[in-house]
This record gives C-alpha cells, sequence and structure tokens, in this order.
C-alpha cells in the first residue's frame, strides 16, 4: 500500500500542473500513468515507431473504444471496436500524455466562449450552457501557463483579441517560414487580420530544458531538446525534483475505492507485472482524457453509486465534445516560382504560425443569425515522408508502379510543398455524443471498455464550411494550386472534452465550479473532461490552465 | 447497407483502397458476423503464416520488386534500396500487420500460378517485358491489386524509413528525393518492433 496526501490518475496536461503546484507546497503527490516514462533522450525521429506503428499508444487488439456511428439508413447506431474502425482513440499513453505528441499551438478562450448561451441564445438539438467561471476567472492561469509551461509567441492587437493581464508572451516568436508573410500579404489584400500563432515551445533555453532546433518533426513526435511544453518536460521532471512527487509509470487504474464516508480511499491498480496494487491518499484527481476518466468513473460503481462514482443524476460521460470543422490545403509549385523564393519555401524546420480569427463570431446575413465562428490556422504537412509516399502511390483508384510511381514520386517531394489550414469551431454537446460502458467488449485487463456515441449537430458543419471558405480564399489569393478543402462530423479524435461538465447545478453539471464531483468530496477531475463547450480553438492551454486553478482550490482542502 | 454499396466496398478492401478494417467496418452494417467470417474466410483459406521467406520467395521477391520499384541510372531501385532486408524485417516485426504477413507471402504462389496460365513457364524464367505485363494483367485482379499494394507499401515504408531497418541502405532513399530526416535519428529498433524470443 502507497501512502500520498494527493493521488493523480493520469499524467497529461490535466494531471501535470496538479502534480506540480502540490509537490512544490510541499504535499506528497503519487501520479499513475498507466503508460512507460520515456525521457527525453528517449525521443527520436522515428517515423516508423511514431506514426507507422503507433508504439506510443496501446495495441488496439488489447485495448480499443467501442465507436457507434450512425447509421442514417436504419437511423440507428452501429457499434465497432475500435481495432475494426479505425481511427484510435488513443492520443499518447506515457508520463506527459498527449502533450508530448501535440504540436502546441497555444490559443486562449475567449471571454464569450464562457457564456456561449446567453451570447447566441439555444440551438435546438444542442445542449449549449454558460461556464460557471468567467474568463476573468481563468485569466491569471492561462498568464500562468505561459510563465511556467513557456509559451513562446507576439501578441498583435485584433478585434477578437481576448484581454492579457501582462503585455506580452514571456518567450519571443519561434522562426518563421517565408510562407508567413506571403499569407500575412494575402489575408491583409482581402481585409483580413492575420494573427501571428502562439507556441507551447520554447525559443530559448530554460532551466533544463533546451530551445527548439528546429527539427521540423514536431506534432506527433516527442520533443528531443525539451522546448516543447509536454507536461512532463515543463511540469513532472520539475514535481519530481522536489522530492514530494513520485510517478508510477506502467500502472492501470481500474477502480477508485470508496469508504463508509462517501470519500474516495483507494486507487487500485494493476502495475507493470499484472499485480494488483493500491495508493491511498486524502485527495483524488482524474485526468486520463476524456473518455477514460469516464470509463473509470463507471468502472469504480460501488452500493452507494450504482451507476458510477457520483453520477446519481446522469450526467457522467454526458455531452463530449471534440473540435468540429475540418481541413484543406493547397500547393506551392516550386519550379514555376523565382528560384530564391523556391528555395525558402522548401526550407524545413522554420514554422508556418499564422492563423485568422476575423470570425470567432460570425455576423454576415449570408450565413444568418449572428453565430459563434472559430479559429483558421495554417501550417505546412507534417514532414512524415512514409505517410507522403503511401499516398503518392494511388492515382485516383489506379494503382502507380514501376517508373511511374517513381516519377511521380520525386516530383511529389522536389517540386511541390503544401501548405494544409486547419478549421476550429464548436462541437455542439449534444445527446447524440456520449460516453458509457459497452456491455459486451473488453480489454486485456477484463474490464468493460468505453463506448462512444459520436453524434454531431449539423450547425457544426454549416459553421465549418463558411471558416473553410475563407481559408480557401486566402489560398486562392496566394495562387496555390489544387486548392482543396473539407467539413465532415468525424472527429478528431486528439481533441477530446467534455463528458464531465462542470457547473453549478448539480442535476445538470457532473462537477462543481471547481471541478470537483458535485457528490464526493475528495474526487476531482481535471483533464478537458469538465467543458461544457469547447470553444474553438485547440484544448490544451485551456487544460492547463483551469488544471492550476484547481490545484490551487484543492491546496486550500489539504 | 445495400447490396451496391456493400460490393463496392468489398471491391475497394480486396483492390487494397480500403484496409480490412475499414471493410470489416463497412460491411457489418450488412453481413452477420458469420458469414462476414465465411467471406473472409475465402479471401485468406489458402492464406499460411510462414514468417521467414525461404531462399527460393527471396529470389522470387527480389523479381517482383524489380518490376514494382526498378533501378534506374539516375535513381535507386529497390535492389540498391534492399528492399528485401526491409520485407525480412517486416515479416518478424510483432507489430505489423499479420493478414498483410500473410496475404504478401500468399501473392507469391498465385503470381505462379498467373504466370503458369499465361505464359506456361515460371515467373522467374519470364523475360523483363513478360514480367510487366503479368504485372499489368494482376493489377486488374482483386488479390493482384491488394498484394501489389502491400508490397509496394513495403517498398516505399523501407526506402524512407531510417537505415536501421534495413532498406534505405545509406540514406540513398532520402537523398534521392531531396529530403532531409529529422534529428537524432533512431540508433536502435524499439523492443516492441523486435521478434518474439
Amino acid at each position: 500500500m502507497i501512502e500520498a496526501d494527493v493521488c493523480v490518475v493520469g499524467s497529461g496536461a490535466g494531471g501535470s500542473p496538479i502534480a506540480y503546484e502540490l509537490s512544490r507546497k510541499g504535499y506528497r503527490v503519487v501520479v499513475l500513468e498507466k503508460g512507460k516514462w520515456y525521457k527525453t533522450s528517449d525521443f527520436t525521429k522515428d517515423e516508423l515507431a511514431c506514426c507507422r506503428r503507433d508504439l506510443y499508444t496501446p495495441n488496439l487488439n488489447q485495448e480499443f473504444h467501442a465507436i457507434e456511428d450512425r447509421d442514417s439508413r436504419k437511423d440507428d447506431w452501429n457499434t465497432t471496436p475500435s481495432y475494426e474502425s479505425g481511427p484510435s482513440f488513443w492520443n499518447g499513453n506515457c508520463v506527459g500524455g498527449s502533450s508530448n505528441f501535440m504540436s502546441g499551438y497555444f490559443h486562449r478562450l475567449k471571454p464569450i466562449d464562457f457564456r456561449l448561451l446567453s451570447e447566441f441564445g439555444p440551438i435546438e438539438g444542442a445542449n449549449v450552457v454558460d461556464w460557471p467561471i468567467s474568463y476573468e476567472d481563468l485569466e491569471p492561469y492561462y498568464t500562468k501557463v505561459e510563465r511556467v509551461v513557456g509559451i513562446s509567441g507576439r501578441v498583435v492587437p485584433h478585434h477578437h483579441a481576448e484581454p492579457r493581464s501582462t503585455p506580452d508572451y514571456p518567450l519571443p516568436a519561434l522562426r518563421e517560414n517565408i510562407v508567413s508573410s506571403l499569407i500575412d500579404d494575402a489575408g491583409r489584400s482581402l481585409g483580413y487580420s492575420p494573427l501571428p500563432v502562439a507556441r507551447a515551445i520554447l525559443s530559448e533555453p530554460r532551466g533544463n530544458r533546451g530551445a527548439c532546433y528546429y527539427s521540423n518533426f514536431c506534432g506527433s513526435y516527442g520533443c528531443s531538446s525539451g522546448a516543447k511544453g509536454s507536461g512532463r518536460a515543463a511540469l513532472l521532471d520539475e514535481a519530481v525534483r522536489t522530492g514530494n512527487c513520485t510517478i508510477l509509470p506502467e500502472s492501470q487504474v481500474f477502480q477508485l475505492e470508496m469508504d463508509s464516508n462517501n470519500q474516495v480511499s483507494s486507487a487500485r491498480f494493476f502495475d507493470s507485472h499484472g499485480n494488483e496494487k493500491r495508493v491511498k491518499a486524502k485527495q483524488f484527481v482524474v485526468a486520463c482524457q476524456a473518455i477514460e476518466s469516464v470509463r473509470l468513473l463507471l468502472l469504480s460503481a460501488n452500493h452507494f453509486h450504482p451507476d458510477g462514482i457520483g453520477n446519481a443524476h446522469n450526467q457522467l460521460g454526458k455531452n463530449l465534445v471534440f473540435s468540429a470543422g475540418g481541413a484543406g490545403g493547397g500547393d506551392f509549385f516550386l519550379d514555376e516560382l523565382p528560384k530564391e523564393l523556391a528555395q525558402s519555401l522548401k526550407e524545413p524546420g522554420w514554422f508556418v504560425n499564422r492563423s485568422l480569427q476575423d470570425w470567432y463570431t460570425i455576423d454576415d446575413s449570408e450565413f444568418g443569425q449572428r453565430a459563434k465562428g472559430g479559429t483558421i490556422d495554417f501550417l505546412f504537412e507534417h514532414a512524415n515522408p512514409i505517410r507522403r509516399a503511401m499516398r503518392a502511390k494511388w492515382n485516383g483508384s489506379r494503382l502507380l508502379w514501376g517508373n511511374e510511381l517513381k516519377q511521380k514520386l520525386h516530383k511529389e517531394f522536389t517540386e511541390r510543398r503544401e501548405l494544409k489550414f486547419e478549421v476550429f469551431n464548436d462541437w455542439l454537446p449534444t445527446d447524440d455524443c456520449f460516453v458509457t460502458l459497452d456491455k459486451n467488449l473488453r480489454d486485456k485487463w477484463s474490464k468493460p471498455v468505453a463506448k462512444v456515441r459520436l453524434g454531431y449537430h449539423p450547425h457544426d458543419l454549416k459553421v465549418g464550411r463558411y471558416l473553410t471558405k475563407k481559408a480557401k480564399s486566402v489560398l486562392r489569393k496566394m495562387k496555390l494550386h489544387n486548392i482543396r478543402g473539407s467539413v465532415s462530423g468525424s472527429p478528431p479524435p486528439n481533441l477530446i472534452a467534455g463528458g464531465c461538465r462542470f457547473g453549478s447545478d448539480p442535476l445538470t453539471s457532473y462537477l462543481d465550479s471547481n471541478c470537483r464531483v458535485h457528490e464526493v468530496d475528495n474526487l476531482y477531475v481535471t483533464d478537458g473532461s469538465f467543458m461544457p463547450t469547447g470553444g474553438s480553438v485547440p484544448y490544451t492551454w485551456t487544460i492547463y490552465a483551469n488544471s492550476f486553478r484547481v490545484a490551487e482550490k484543492l491546496s486550500e482542502r489539504l | 447497407m445495400n447490396s451496391v454499396t456493400f460490393s463496392n466496398s468489398l471491391n475497394n478492401f480486396l483492390s487494397g483502397k480500403i484496409s480490412r478494417r475499414e471493410f470489416i467496418r463497412s460491411s457489418l452494417a450488412l453481413a452477420s458476423i458469420a458469414s462476414l467470417g465465411q467471406l473472409l474466410g475465402c479471401v485468406y483459406q489458402d492464406a499460411q503464416v510462414l514468417p521467414r521467406l525461404s531462399p527460393q520467395q527471396d529470389e522470387q521477391m527480389s523479381a517482383v520488386f524489380d518490376v514494382l520499384f526498378p533501378s534506374e541510372q539516375e535513381s535507386p531501385g529497390a535492389r540498391e534500396l534492399d528492399t528485401l532486408a526491409y520485407l525480412h524485417f517486416v515479416m518478424l516485426d510483432p507489430t505489423y500487420d499479420s493478414s498483410d504477413k500473410e496475404l504478401i507471402q500468399s501473392g507469391l504462389e498465385r503470381l505462379q500460378e498467373e504466370s503458369d496460365k499465361r505464359f506456361g513457364k515460371p515467373f522467374l524464367t519470364l523475360r523483363a517485358e513478360q514480367r510487366h505485363l503479368l504485372f499489368e494483367h494482376i493489377q486488374t485482379l482483386s488479390w493482384g491489386k491488394r498484394w501489389m499494394t502491400r508490397l509496394l507499401n513495403v517498398a516505399l515504408e523501407g526506402m524512407l524509413a531510417d537505415p536501421l531497418y534495413g532498406s534505405n541502405r545509406d540514406g540513398a532513399g532520402w537523398r534521392w528525393l531531396e529530403f532531409q530526416p529529422g534529428v537524432p535519428r533512431p540508433t536502435a529498433i524499439p523492443t516492441e518492433m523486435r521478434p518474439k524470443a
């Protein structure tokens, strides 16, 4: 039996700020992580390991999800285990979680994201609500993340800019490819305001972490200099150095046990040898990423909580959200461009770091009623050469081989540079997107797997299409070729939130405004699952910020 | 799913346009698990799990890769890149899809059958243009397209993976495509990808 003041289940962006803050305050923290503990020096730019064989996520034949997709022909839902349906809904199972593999495009939410209902009114079929806290409540913690995790960037005034308590980022912006200035020119000539994107990447060394060395292999890869602000490099390494934080990797928690005082008393887990162990603590924090957090809380049902811990009002697992939107891009044909420009565009490593937030609120009669819009981010295609080559072997449905394939490959790699865009808008919470336990399917631990229903609201697509059109207009202005864009209701499995929404009313929310389970005194949830609506930006900064906020509330109770 | 979309999906699967996983997913709407099992059983009926290639199979595979990814004066082919070495690695890699491994091997036998049918002699005795014609033909067959797709996957993956894995000898694949590999490069094959003792 291991004892601690605080036991944190999950070591990603939701768990690591808790461990960092409380260990520095002198509390004994134990972090349980199901995956391995890779160090910065373990990470290499091995596309086979990271991206072809997916070594940082579980083998889907052993650990998986049951995915429920809508079957429009029958107006019913089909369940398929993710080892058959693909894509995987795991995003990085190791110490630091998926924050190791993020690209680190960091955006704050904006004040209107905290009051979507009062700002835009209800939408039929969507469970839109206001947050129980305001932007002003979270702002100090956004700022804290900038400083502690390390965010580089450049603040520019903008119509939709969120208020800041400091004038600028603590670290200067990262170096940019020449394409950033081309986006600026094209965007401005269209009357838009292209913005520099902040990144959770150090542009200068800090403490034990090196600066970014522009490896050109960032998203999907672990960082080899420590520049990327993963929960591991930025927070957990520091927490461990205090001597108060113990991280137990390869520890699969399968139940939170409760005592007769309605308190969580211990976390039961399997260690790397499959032996069952326990951690006893005063306070418990669950942060396994939305789907797995819900699963653990459901798996922990007991006599007093027969439907899952704290689930008397059936809120646990409801209102799961992703990031809606889409993606697209266009091609530079390098042989058409002046040699010097082509060479600069081809240069690997430096970042694009541009976004458009001109339509964070859409006020356009062509669209309809005033509505929440979103963010457009521009980026180069990831370097991953194997993926590019795999794609190049197809010409429509015709398979290329022999000399024809070789010619296409050479052209693809030496004469084309792809500029991509991603659209982020709200995935409206609905009754058709939620997590339960599957009654039949079990993982290698013989525990029921999470069943995830993946319904979306048609409004999401409408907003996504509007923003995609705007993004394409920039690429057209840049005279790119093969301009494309697509919007769909398929969720991006790396952008998950909701499922344990926080709120002031226990009848309609699972957590209170401090992310404590309404019905249980010593149990908190701090990954993205607390978010009742997702905003229109990637979540990581908000998850970090909220977790720092909760750490402060939690420490007041120790 | 009606029978038209089902057969589309089946064709996509057989031609390698969608993975087995995607195929099963799209088929579950129509087919019962039992009938699906029979179907897949047919597809794989002659597959045998033989992780190591025999010397004879090696020779055949080399010849196949010469057709699929030929050597040219200006650019490396499967021979210079040593695609065969990567195939050997793949066949023993526990993280590589086992049904793909089966398909890769069983395809060689079918190639021989087709060679006998069309030219009345073994593949290895065909002249270069006959080999090419044979592949033109088998790419129109559902198993053939699927098989060629898997082999091209192996060739391309090997060509652009770190030389550590056996192909892309001296970084010849990267050099040809003017690709700058990321650093640090891997120095050892991850334990998960090594054959289980």
